[in-house]
């Protein structure tokens, strides 16, 4: 016998670590806060349609088979569990959450588990957007940054932060340092910057993910585009002698829609480009090198709508 | 020795009395039961007891009407046969960490709670002692709990600071039956467990609890427009269920919002000291 609950027209709120509960002691044993939870966590031989339902936060819906994994571990066990039976997820909507994990212990996707006609909504991890199923869209809010509140949404290596200029306030990169934002699930999307080189090199990087990145690198009037995959193998693909000068703010716009690339310097095309082993996914960053100081500011992504 | 002798007649007499007896007795008893099982009852089966403003605890041995406030100082069995109504509005208050009724078994640890190292089970609330020192609800009958929206029914601990584990749990069991609506369930072990397909829970508030809020194990219960908060476990715990689970929001829960078939987790069973 197996389960064939019907979970429909939920909400399922799974807060961030800070709105999590406070502990609870009994006797010595604490419940320690959720460090992130699971909206819908389904084990083993089940059969369970998921239906309409609205899940904030955590980590969205997981499929782990603990029979199996804990007959592996401890042969305990006798039953092992083949997975699930079937598990329909249809039509809900993942507002912030992990979106849908059903991989197994080695990496695969368990089979018999449909997705279709849900909306991620600004998911940030734990989905593959290319097994997400058939007829689902993935949004993204946009994400827009002046500075002028903080570094909110950015991870910042230890030689950034926020610098004033007069009354407006940058991002400051120095040194062989990175500052990320963004998610790694972010694919198409028109990202725009502006920047100022102080001295030394920059790479403005997007599509960054464990997979690699596309990066443009940015120095005293010279320009070069290249793409590093896998992470380490670094190629460039195109050089461009261009305007750029110290202490001047420049304009950048990225254009970057599945397999093609276009950026523009100062409202002018600096690179278009067709990359036929396309880096599908990932997130932005600045990647200051050695001896080298920038200022950054403005930065504008779009995310472009994806339907799978 | 002189032995008393019967004529023959004097015998035969004796054997017509006492066949003729025999069989009057055995047309009365025949008649008897005919009648019994013929005839409309005459006696009329007893009228729910009104319950108001008293303790209780026990076994509830005929139909009950709860209103007021209750103060439970025991375990609470209901058996086959047997329903328990509480009225809109009611409060019925545990003990809190008290159990004059002692009973209770070992609740099946969760294996996250042993600790290799000292090789003792961290969680005290699944002992033996934890359940018999603190009230559970059994329910083999039914029970009806059907509060409104402004005089909602409310189980709930009787200390003046209460916390998550002052009364241990609250189960509709397999053979048992029940709709609980408009109810608030708090400051217990465990949620209501919907082990009975004969069971719903509807416009419920269910927090401040230990483990999971709200249970379904080997059954097929309705869960519906509930509120599910505070919780130690899951908000929704589902073994080999075909459980309806909809329209609930689910907020603040430590390891989950609705987990389905956490088989292993709750086989009492105990791991080995390699395992995690």
């Amino acid at each position: 016998m197996y389960s064939n609950a019907i979970i429909s027209n939920n909400k399922l709120i799974q807060g961030k670590h800070e709105d999590d509960p406070k502990p609870i002691t009994y006797m010595g044993y604490t419940l320690d806060k959720g460090s992130g939870t699971t909206g819908i966590l389904l084990m083993d031989e089940v059969n369970v349609t998921i239906v309409n339902n609205i899940l904030s936060g955590g980590f969205g819906i997981h499929y782990n088979n603990v029979t199996k994994t804990f007959a592996i571990q401890d042969g305990i066990h006798g039953a092992v569990a083949e997975g699930p039976v079937h598990v329909e997820i249809k039509d809900n909507i993942f507002n912030g959450s992990g979106g849908i994990n059903y991989l197994d212990e080695s990496g695969k996707r368990w089979k018999n588990i449909e997705i279709s006609g849900n909306m991620f909504y600004n998911v940030s991890s734990s989905l593959s957007l290319e097994n997400a199923g058939l007829d689902n869209i993935i949004v993204f809010p946009p994400f827009i940054c002046d500075f002028e509140s903080g570094s909110t949404g950015w991870i910042l290596g230890q030689e950034w932060g926020i610098e004033r200029e007069d009354d407006n306030a940058v991002l400051d990169g120095s040194t062989h340092s990175w500052a990320i934002a963004g998610s790694i699930s972010w694919s198409d999307y028109n990202f725009t910057t502006r920047f100022k080189m102080i001295n030394g090199t920059a790479h403005i990087t997007f599509r960054l993910s464990d997979n690699g990145r596309y990066y443009l690198g940015i120095r005293e009037n010279y320009a070069y585009f290249a793409k590093e995959k896998p992470l380490g193998s670094h190629f460039i693909i195109e050089e461009i002698f261009t305007t750029i000068e110290s202490d001047t703010w420049h304009a950048l716009r990225l254009q970057i829609n599945e397999n093609n690339i276009q950026i523009f310097l100062d409202d002018a095309p600096l690179v278009v480009y067709a990359d036929d082993d396309p880096l599908l996914y990932g997130s932005i960053g600045f990647e200051t090198q050695d001896n080298s100081h920038f200022h950054f500011d403005d930065i504008n992504v779009i995310v472009i709508p994806k339907h799978t | 020795m002189r032995l008393v002798r019967f004529s023959g007649r004097a015998l035969r007499r004796f054997r017509k009395y006492l066949s003729f007896a025999l069989t009057l007795i055995v047309a009365l008893l025949v008649a008897c039961i005919i009648y019994y099982q013929i005839s409309p009852r005459t006696t009329i089966p007893p009228s729910p007891v009104k319950v108001s403003d008293t303790t209780k605890n026990g076994r509830i041995f005929r139909d009950e009407i709860w209103s007021g406030t209750i103060i439970v100082t025991g375990d609470i069995y209901v058996p086959e046969g047997v329903t328990l109504t509480i009225e809109p509005g009611t409060i019925v208050y545990m003990t809190a960490h008290n159990d004059d009724q002692h009973t209770g078994e070992e609740h099946v640890k969760d294996e996250l709670t042993w600790d290799p190292e000292s090789e003792v089970w961290k969680d005290l609330s699944a002992t033996k002692e934890y359940t018999q020192s603190h009230i559970s609800w059994s329910i083999e009958g039914t029970i009806n709990a059907v509060g409104t929206l402004d005089k909602m029914i409310i189980f709930t601990s009787n200390s003046s600071f209460p916390a998550h584990l002052d009364w241990d749990h609250f189960v509709i069991e397999p053979k048992g039956s029940g709709t609980l609506k408009y109810c608030i369930f708090e400051w217990m072990h465990a949620g209501p467990a919907l082990q009975s397909t004969d069971s719903a829970i509807s416009q419920c508030i269910v927090r401040h609890i230990f483990w999971g809020g709200i249970h379904a194990y080997g059954a097929s219960p309705v869960i519906e427009n509930n509120l599910i908060e505070d919780i130690g476990h899951e908000g929704i715990d589902t073994l080999r269920s075909s459980a309806k689970i909809r329209h609930n929001v689910i907020k603040g829960t430590r390891t989950g919002g609705i987990v389905t078939d956490m088989q292993v987790m709750m086989e009492p069973h105990r791991p080995s000291k390699t395992t995690h």
